[in-house]
């Protein structure tokens, strides 16, 4: 699951530095910028992602490791 | 165009960020402390529902701030809560299995392997050797 997510980090690292390219060169402005909300939107998409799997995966596996290996299936 | 010309201060972006900075730092602090409790015969933990509830809390300001939604149209929100709906199905139909495991009725072969004779659901007998297997039918 973490190398799922960082394979879509890398990806919006990718569109992010090509995005930044992109505006260095003038190509967005007032009237046309629907690319950068649309790469704006993906970046907080994985930003969600990981909200929720920094907990799950890196926080609260010490408080089941004591229930595994009791004995029980 | 796909979102509504409404220009967000930066003073907003930065009060988010800090919002999260303190989520996460309470979600760090949260993991680190034992929050179970017993209820006579009953323990409950806590430590995932308040994890997650500082999670969905975090995400509900991404989504609101960050993702512009808040200053959307209607339509954007019904689509949003559209999709929150088939995620919610999702988690429905994947509890109702993941839940209802140890609902299942109790076999002679679900006698558990472990040492202390517990039992364990019809559905863990895959995960059982063929030696255990053997052991279990012999005794």
């Amino acid at each position: 699951m973490t190398g799922m997510h960082a394979v879509h980090m890398i990806i919006r690292r990718g569109i992010v530095g090509v995005s930044f390219v992109l505006l260095d060169r003038g190509r967005y402005g007032p009237e046309y910028h629907s690319p950068v909300e649309v790469i704006g939107l993906y970046w907080h998409f994985v930003d969600i992602v990981w909200i929720f799997s920094f907990p799950l995966l890196y926080l609260l596996g010490r408080h089941f490791e004591r229930r595994i290996g009791r004995g029980w299936c | 165009m796909l979102m509504s010309e409404h220009i967000v201060p930066v003073r907003v972006y930065i009060t988010i960020f800090l919002v999260l900075l303190v989520g996460t730092a309470l979600t760090v602090m949260a993991a680190f402390r034992d929050f179970s409790y017993r209820f006579g015969n009953h323990e409950v933990q806590l430590n995932t529902i308040i994890a997650l509830t500082i999670a969905v809390t975090k995400a509900t300001f991404v989504v609101l701030y960050s993702m512009h939604v808040r200053y959307s149209s209607r339509l954007v929100w019904v689509i949003v809560a559209s999709a929150l709906f088939w995620m919610g199905i999702l988690f429905a139909l994947t509890f109702s299995d993941y839940w209802t495991r140890g609902w299942l009725p109790v076999g002679l072969l679900t006698l558990c392997y472990s040492p202390r004779w517990s039992v364990i659901s019809l559905t863990s007998i895959r995960f059982l050797q063929v030696g255990q297997f053997r052991r279990i039918v012999a005794v």
